[in-house]
């Protein structure tokens, strides 16, 4: 599967509209490429990518913490 | 002369075979009982054999005479012949026949006992001469066709052949 | 494109012996037909392909796989090692893969050095680049090269072993269907982001931990629940991986009851047949026994009492006897007459009458005087004193000898015309103990292919099948044990988690700050997407397991079509410890047993087929499927409906079938064989056809397969 592929799956999941309340129309809106409003949709796609390119775990840890100082 | 005189004269006697048949007439009995089998069939006692042989030359109307110079061996005393039964049915096919050698019924009937010694003498010949003919023509099929003698039912088909 | 093989040849490689010239099978796509009877090349055939694609063979001496090396001597040609002093052994697999041309050649160089054998192995590979041929030299290139043919992840469904190995394919192991699942669905990227997650997640959770403990160095209190906290999440990690542990020892042991489950089906079937056998050799002794002594009976029937058999043809005998007696009895009576010449006219007197005339001196006859001492006088007195007795004329008197032989063949009067009737029924009755003894004894020769067909050879035997008993009484109770251990510990782990969270709560309570709470909801957030990741992979999954069942069963259904005996459905079904289980329903949903290694091996194929057929991803199999002798269980019927769905299925197959093969026929096909042929030349089927003959040899110690091709 593909990295977009992979997103476009874990879209589907219920979680995300039940514990991190995203209502299902925004996530239908959801790109893999674009820039997302909602943090855990951009951890996600960062662990995906993260994989994707050979990113070891600490550096996409670092990255999340980034995301999550961030915000 | 009575009966039981007479026939003590034919019981008496030991039909004979001729020499180049022993090996033959050994290969195709087995002493004693009709048991052990080997790669042919086997008649049961070597009289069996001679009353055998002695069909199939009365069957094909031969005779093989033993000449005097021929070497012959003597086969058992005829009165212990077995099955009785089938013996005194030889006995009466040849007395049918007495007639043909030269003897008629009511002749013997008058017949001195000198001539009786000749009647029987001519009797026992006779029977040899159908036996040998007998032996003649089975040695020829153990010859030219021996792979029939691994049949269990060759005996039978002999006869068959013969009774058509 | 994926891969097509264009040939397999062979040198001096078991029964192919001589050049890879004299031994070529050109393949095309579709269905390519090998058609062998046993010991006509078919296994040895498969052999080659194992040999290249895993460095195995089959040995069926010892009825498993061996490695090939350990083996070189049982595969090279018999014919080469006892003619020649040194030869070369060796298989090529020829082949196409996205376009590009490979040949694949083992080759092990065999040198005779006094009574033994020095051998060498050589691996060749060529790659044919702008029609040259270049040798391919790197070792790991080879390699590559090699597992080009047939992926190595795909390599146990393009495979079919044939009918005597007793062990099914697992499909139900962790290394079975679900890894082939995961490689199907191109997930294994997926599957790395989950473990990446769930590393995530526990660093989140320990840079929480570390926070907390460090803003609360001093809190005496907390420092306590921190501790604990720590010590139940150890234990709570421990117990998981034992968890694992547990789940891969349920695993094992149900992979090896299943197997046990075939070996014991087949060890009750060996039985059966070795039963059959040893009462169908009785009654064949017994019958032998009979028709043998019929046949030495014969010379008693001859001259047996009631139907003497030498006496045929020779009835009329008695009627004459009995005319000659009658005859003598005449002549005899004649006799008399003539001998005794004292006539007296008709109606002579009485002896009173007589005895009057003497006295009269009379005779009353003629009415002349007869004077007392005259001669007429005398005559009469001479006829009155005549003896009453007839004067014994004859001197012998063989009358009773004649009787007596009447006496005793008379009873043979009734019985010689049933002679010719007896001889027949007697014949009769050895034709039909002949014909009894030869139908039992093709009887006997089911059951022994039968017995061979469950895995049978004369070192089975009742010993090892008890074995096999109770080593599945022990993987039973193994399964009962690990399910138990497992649910022992997940319920601690529920215990020691709701212990956890308890903490947490008390925790949260006694202190907590903005920064800290922030880095609890990074350690929550974190944990959530794991989930996330692990539940979407889950989810996958069930999805293909669904579509993949939905296949088979298409499948399955076109396999078993036209079979008397319903096959039922499959069913797969995830298991607690992660294996994917499949099987077979009947209508109600209830587990359908006692089905025959025939239907187990349908189910095979047919979850194979449809794991092939399956489009998931952009996965596609498209490597050759390559299968020996799987049709031994199965009728007409299966050959037929396999032969319709293979072609859809695989690009390319080459079965090695004896099904079609009939010795006596012209062509050594038989009917099925000849039928399948047609619709190949008619191009109904696409691919090649061959068979593999020997050629009558007097020697059949140098057994040596030659092949024809019907069909390119």
């Amino acid at each position: 599967m593909t990295s977009e592929e992979i997103f476009n799956e874990v879209l589907k999941s219920p979680e995300l509209q039940e514990i991190f309340q995203i209502p299902k129309e925004d996530l239908e809106q959801e790109n893999f490429f674009t820039k997302s409003e909602y943090r855990i949709i951009e951890i996600i796609k960062t662990i995906i990518s993260g994989q994707e390119n050979y990113k070891s775990k600490e550096q996409i840890f670092q990255n999340i913490q980034k995301l999550i100082m961030q915000l | 002369m009575d009966s039981s005189q007479l026939r003590d004269l034919i019981g008496q006697k030991r039909p004979r075979y001729k020499e180049q048949y022993r090996s033959l007439i050994e290969s195709i009995s087995k002493k004693g009982d009709a048991s052990g089998k080997g790669n042919f069939s086997s008649f049961g006692a070597f009289y069996q054999t001679y009353m055998y042989a002695f069909i199939i030359g009365y069957k094909l109307g031969e005779q093989n005479f033993i000449k005097p110079n021929e070497k012959s061996n003597d086969f058992f005393v005829f009165s212990q012949w077995n099955p009785t039964s089938i013996r005194d049915y030889i006995v009466m096919l040849l007395l049918n026949k007495s007639e043909d050698f030269g003897f008629k019924w009511i002749e013997l009937e008058n017949a001195s006992s000198e001539a009786i010694d000749a009647f029987v003498a001519e009797f026992i010949r006779q029977l040899e001469g159908y036996a040998n003919a007998g032996f003649e023509y089975l040695q020829k099929k153990w010859y030219y066709e021996n792979m029939k003698f691994h049949n269990p039912f060759v005996f039978v088909n002999i006869l068959e052949e013969l009774s058509i | 494109m994926g891969t097509i093989i264009k040939s397999i040849s062979f040198q001096n490689f078991y029964n192919y012996y001589g050049s890879f010239d004299e031994n070529t099978y050109y393949f095309k796509e579709g269905i390519n037909i090998i058609n062998a009877d046993n010991n006509m090349g078919k296994s040895k055939f498969y052999n080659g392909i194992l040999w290249i694609l895993k460095d195995k063979v089959y040995d069926s001496d010892l009825k498993r796989m061996v490695s090939a090396s350990s083996s070189f001597q049982k595969m090279a040609s018999g014919k080469a090692i006892n003619e020649k002093n040194n030869f070369d052994m060796g298989v090529n697999i020829s082949f196409i893969e996205n376009d590009n041309k490979y040949s694949v050649t083992k080759i092990v160089q065999f040198n005779k050095e006094g009574k033994s054998w020095k051998t060498n192995e050589k691996l060749e590979i060529m790659q044919t680049i702008e029609n040259r041929d270049i040798p391919v030299l790197d070792v790991a290139d080879k390699e590559k090269i090699i597992k080009k043919i047939i992926s190595p992840e795909l390599i146990n469904y393009a495979l079919l072993q044939g009918e005597s190995i007793e062990e099914l394919v697992d499909l139900s192991s962790h290394k079975g269907l679900s890894s082939t699942i995961e490689v199907l669905a191109g997930i294994k990227n997926l599957i790395e982001i989950c473990e990446i997650s769930k590393d995530l997640s526990r660093k989140a959770k320990k840079l929480s931990n570390d926070k907390e403990r460090e803003f609360n160095a001093t809190n005496n209190k907390v420092n306590e629940l921190i501790q604990e906290r720590e010590l139940l999440e150890d234990r709570i990690e421990n117990t998981l991986a034992q968890i694992e542990t547990y789940k891969t020892e349920l695993s094992e042991a149900k992979k090896k009851k299943e197997t046990l489950e075939a070996i014991l089906l087949n060890a009750k079937n060996r039985e059966k047949f070795r039963e059959i056998r040893r009462t169908l050799e009785n009654e064949i002794n017994q019958l032998k026994e009979k028709k043998n002594n019929m046949e030495k009976n014969i010379t008693f029937m001859l001259f047996s009492e009631n139907c003497p058999w030498i006496l045929m043809g020779l009835e009329d005998q008695i009627t004459l006897f009995d005319k000659r007696r009658q005859e003598l009895t005449a002549d005899i009576a004649t006799q008399k007459a003539i001998d005794n010449p004292i006539k007296l006219p008709e109606g002579s007197p009485d002896i009173p009458s007589l005895q009057r005339m003497l006295q009269t001196e009379k005779c009353e006859v003629c009415g002349r005087p007869a004077p007392k001492d005259s001669e007429f006088w005398k005559h009469i007195k001479m006829v009155m004193e005549r003896p009453t007795s007839e004067k014994k004329l004859n001197k012998n008197d063989f009358n009773s000898f004649y009787s007596s032989i009447q006496t005793t063949v008379g009873a043979f009067s009734l019985s010689i015309p049933k002679i010719a009737q007896s001889i027949k029924e007697y014949r009769e009755e050895i034709d039909k103990l002949e014909d009894l003894i030869l139908q039992k004894e093709e009887e006997k020769e089911n059951a022994k292919l039968e017995f061979l067909n469950a895995g049978g050879s004369e070192t089975n035997s009742d010993i090892t099948d008890k074995r096999y008993i109770s080593d599945y009484t022990l993987a039973e109770k193994t399964i009962e044990k690990k399910d138990k251990d497992i649910r022992k510990a997940e319920k601690l782990i529920k215990n020691w988690s709701a212990r956890l969270r308890q903490i947490e709560e008390e925790i949260k309570n006694i202190s907590t700050n903005s920064e800290i709470e922030r880095y609890r909801q990074f350690k929550k957030t974190m944990l959530n997407v794991e989930h996330i990741f692990h539940n979407t992979k889950e989810r996958i999954f069930d999805e293909i397991l669904k579509s993949l069942e939905e296949n088979a069963n298409i499948k399955y259904a076109e396999l078993t079509q036209g079979n008397l005996s319903l096959g039922g459905k499959l069913n797969f079904s995830k298991q607690a410890d992660g294996t994917v289980q499949v099987s077979i329903k009947n209508v109600n949903d209830g587990e359908l047993t006692g089905l025959g290694t025939g239907f187990q091996r349908m189910k095979q194929l047919s979850i194979i087929m449809a794991i092939i057929s399956s489009k998931i991803g952009n996965q596609r199999f498209d490597y050759p499927f390559i299968s020996d002798a799987p049709f031994s269980e199965f009728g007409d019927n299966f050959i037929n409906n396999f032969f319709k769905v293979a072609p859809n299925v695989f690009t390319q197959s080459i079965i090695l079938i004896k099904e079609l093969y009939d010795s006596t026929s012209e062509n050594y096909l038989n009917d099925l064989g000849n039928k399948i042929l047609k619709r190949m030349e008619n191009g109904e089927i696409p691919g090649t056809f061959y068979v593999n003959y020997i050629e009558e040899q007097a020697d059949t110690t140098n057994l040596v397969t030659k092949n024809k091709c019907y069909k390119e």
